[in-house]
């Protein structure tokens, strides 16, 4: 059912729980990677493999919180779930408005730790394809020209070909090649596809997105 | 002549009389070297001038001076005419020996003699001692002392019935006092009921049985008498051998006995004394001294007494007309048969003559024991007062040493208190890798196979990890138990690794590396080692503490420990922090002292209190400047 691919790094500097916990992991068909430290885990994680890290609170030098801070000033969005030995509410929530998965009090129980590293796994791979799916869309616009990003821009806004037209000093009959070149290279067929693939962009590029509604589509 | 001899006391006189006697030589001590008369008068002195016509007392002795009996008849007659003539007296003496020179001759020659000798002098008394002095003066008194009245003494019953007498005699007859020595015995013996009176087998022994009988007619009626007699010498011994110690057995004369043996009545009486049964009495004094525990006896003295008396009444010239008396007898006692039966000195009559007595060490040593006696109560008391003085200092050292306890305790458990949440920690992770590792084994089971190596090394860890959790929660509870301050050889590396365990969760939360360096061998010392890591933990708390400030990568807590040359075990525990400024380092350890907002600053005062317990010293290192270096001496083991 899981994937086969799907690693689960481990940090705690108590040797003993490590071993105990990757055994566990390692029943239920994960990839266990232990580390002894923050600074271990960081200098060997890498941002690529599927998976999930579950990390103890309380590490000598760095501690998880300094590994999620660190993580998240990386860009990299690997989930995150918190162990700690003692339930400590501020830190929690601070972890947790961090980002993190879930935030779970030893001795924990294999159900629960378990399904919240599948939790956590969903989410990796929830963000994963949301990843590769802006990769696509990117890919699709780098490969439109100055004018057909123009265009796009324009439709994107719900305008009609002949305003279009008049906005770029063109002919409308020049704006439909455009567009229709611009439509098959981003691969959507109708402009509410269009709107969705480009305000998911617009998101992930940090531009304020204020695509007006969709209406009275088409020509 | 020496009219008084003093050499020659007999040692038998006891104590009393010994220093009487002393007490009168020393007043009349000059008179011992007179020539040839003394003059003696202790009231008339004075008045010896209105007097001129003196007293003279002629005494003739049937012995010789130096003979005992001579010398206490003397001693007798002297306090009887000291105490009884109020002038001036002079005493003549004339010791003639007449039993060792009886032949006619001799004493024709001495009555010669004497009466040239006293031609110019006019007695007024001539006494006679002993039965031949007395025939000598009946026969020769015309010569030698025509005027004196005669006085004898020291003459037996049978004598005195044997010669015919003046009538102008005075004597003192001596008698045996059969009557008097059963008093005596009666009274020294309150519980004696059986009277044994013992008496050979001759005229004479008869003789005393019949005189026995008459006297002890009128005995009451408790008391029974019975007469041994008609035996042989072995019959006697064997019956006195039988006697009970409350019977009295009264050895009036064994001459001869039933088989015809004739015996010396001081032997025979000293051998049958020394094996009887019960106290033997007797009426003779020469027997006193032989193994009899007394009787009622005349002494030689108490014939002297007497003999004094009546030439005081002679010289006085009350009486004219003969006057014979019996000489009175004493009570005579062998202190050592007192004390072999066992008899209390207080039943003696007051008068008793108490001879061969051996003063006890108090009334022999008296000034001596008390003295010792005083410097032993000084002693004691001293050794006393001391004892209390230790016993209330222990107590108060006791009871410092328990607050002192009572104090670390508190603190401890305070402190633990605050790490409560490390601790919780600590023994959490055994906790989670038991859970984790139980449910990962009950996951392996149910595939197929089942890798039976893997289930095992599970099972490993699991019963390790429960050991874990174990140590750890014992060695919490060590801590927080008010134990007994016991010292057990504890080795001091070991409770800082132990100790170190414990606090590990609460130096990761405070980002805090320790690194500890101990020496090559243990290091075994004599301590509690609940207190030993108590100021462990607070040493290196402080120290973390101290470093708080410091980044993470700073905070480094270094431990050692090694044994010194001389033996004594050293830990020091040296942080990175700010140090202590050398006024602080002094006043460091006093209580309430305290560079922490919050903290009671008692710490450092404990953890002193417990190194000055363990017999150690806890100072700061003056020569250590990049931080603070706190170091534990403890004695060797």
């Amino acid at each position: 059912m899981r994937n086969v691919a799907s690693t689960v790094y481990l940090v705690d500097d108590d040797e003993r729980v490590r071993v105990a916990l990757a055994r566990l992991l390692s029943s239920t068909g994960y990839l266990v990677k232990p580390h002894s430290s923050a600074e271990d885990f960081l200098s060997h994680h890498d941002p690529a493999v599927p998976g999930c890290a579950i990390v103890d609170l309380m590490l000598p030098g760095m501690d998880g919180l300094g590994i999620q801070q660190s993580l998240l000033s990386g860009a990299v969005h690997r989930p995150v779930i918190f162990l700690s030995g003692r339930g400590d509410i501020p830190v929690s929530v601070k972890a947790m408005k961090a980002g993190a998965v879930d935030f779970l009090t030893k001795p924990v129980e294999a159900s629960v730790l378990l399904a919240a590293v599948s939790h956590a796994m969903d989410r990796d791979l929830e963000a994963r394809r949301e990843g590769e799916r802006r990769q696509s869309i990117e890919k699709r616009l780098a490969s439109l020209t100055p004018r057909e990003r123009e265009v796009l821009t324009h439709v994107a806004a719900g305008r009609l070909n002949k305003q279009i037209a008049a906005d770029l000093g063109t002919v409308e009959k020049t704006v439909k090649v455009h567009r229709g070149r611009m439509m098959a290279k981003m691969g959507v067929r109708t402009v509410a596809d269009l709107v969705r693939l480009v305000s998911s962009v617009n998101a992930w590029q940090g531009k304020p997105s204020r695509p007006e509604p969709p209406t009275g589509v088409g020509p | 002549m020496v009219s008084w001899n003093n050499s020659g006391r007999s040692s038998r006189s006891c104590l009393f009389r010994v220093l009487q006697l002393a007490g009168r030589l020393l007043a009349f001590g000059w008179l011992a070297v007179t020539p040839w008369f003394a003059v003696a008068s202790l009231a008339g002195a004075a008045e010896a001038g209105a007097d001129p016509a003196a007293h003279r007392i002629l005494i003739v002795w049937e012995n010789d001076s130096t003979s005992p009996a001579a010398i206490e008849i003397a001693e007798g007659l002297r306090t009887a005419l000291e105490e009884g003539i109020t002038t001036r007296f002079e005493i003549y003496s004339e010791y003639l020996d007449l039993q060792r020179f009886s032949d006619p001759g001799n004493i024709q020659r001495n009555v010669a003699n004497l009466t040239a000798k006293y031609a110019g002098l006019s007695f007024d008394v001539v006494i006679a001692v002993g039965p031949a002095a007395l025939k000598f003066i009946l026969d020769h008194r015309d010569e030698i002392a025509p005027k004196a009245r005669p006085i004898f003494g020291g003459v037996r019953d049978v004598t005195v019935k044997r010669e015919t007498l003046p009538p102008d005699i005075m004597g003192v007859v001596s008698h045996f006092d059969v009557k008097g020595t059963i008093d005596l015995a009666r009274q020294l013996q309150p519980d004696a009921r059986t009277i044994v009176v013992l008496t050979g087998s001759s005229v004479f022994d008869r003789s005393w049985e019949a005189t026995a009988r008459s006297e002890l007619a009128d005995l009451p009626p408790v008391m029974k008498v019975e007469y041994l007699s008609d035996l042989t010498i072995d019959g006697f011994t064997a019956r006195v051998r039988e006697l009970s110690p409350d019977t009295i057995l009264l050895m009036l004369s064994l001459v001869e006995d039933a088989g015809g043996k004739r015996f010396v009545a001081r032997d025979v009486a000293s051998q049958l004394a020394a094996v009887s049964g019960a106290p033997s009495y007797g009426v003779y004094s020469t027997l006193i001294g032989f193994g009899i525990l007394g009787g009622n006896i005349e002494s030689f003295r108490s014939v002297g007494l007497d003999m004094g008396k009546l030439a005081v009444e002679a010289m006085a010239g009350n009486v004219t007309a003969r006057k014979v008396v019996v000489s009175s007898a004493l009570p005579i006692v062998d202190w050592r048969q007192m004390v072999r039966w066992g008899i209390d000195r207080g039943l003696l009559p007051q008068s008793s003559d108490i001879r061969y007595y051996e003063p006890s060490a108090w009334e022999q040593y008296q000034l001596q024991i008390l003295a010792i006696a005083a410097v032993l109560a000084i002693q004691t008391s001293t050794i006393a007062a001391l004892i209390v003085q230790y016993r209330r200092r222990r107590r108060i050292t006791q009871e410092l040493a328990l607050e002192r306890l009572e104090l670390a305790h508190l603190a401890r458990v305070s402190q633990l208190g605050e790490l409560s949440g490390s601790f919780a920690h600590e023994l959490t992770q055994p906790l989670t890798s038991i859970l984790a590792n139980a449910e990962a084994g009950a996951r392996l089971l149910e595939q197929n196979p089942t890798d039976k190596q893997e289930l095992a090394e599970i099972l490993d860890d699991i019963i390790s990890d429960d050991k874990r959790a174990t140590t750890i929660i014992a060695q919490l509870r060590s801590l927080m138990v008010k134990g007994e301050a016991k010292l057990d050889p504890v080795d001091l590396n070991h409770a800082i690794v132990a100790t170190l365990a414990l606090a590990h969760s609460e130096l990761v939360a405070r980002q805090t590396k320790v690194s500890f360096n101990p020496s090559q061998t243990e290091l075994k010392v004599r301590g509690n080692v609940t207190q030993l890591q108590q100021l462990v933990l607070n040493l290196v708390l402080n120290a973390a503490e101290a470093m708080a400030h410091l980044a993470a990568v700073d905070r480094r807590v270094e431990i050692e420990t090694r044994k010194r040359d001389d033996g004594c075990r050293e830990m020091s525990v040296s942080d990175c922090g700010p140090g202590f400024s050398a006024e602080l380092k002094l006043s460091a350890f006093k209580p309430f002292v305290t560079t922490k907002e919050t903290g009671l600053g008692l710490g450092l005062a404990i953890c002193r209190s417990i190194a000055v317990a363990h017999g150690g010293t806890l100072i700061f290192d003056d020569g250590y400047n990049t931080g603070a270096r706190a170091v534990l001496t403890l004695p060797p083991f």
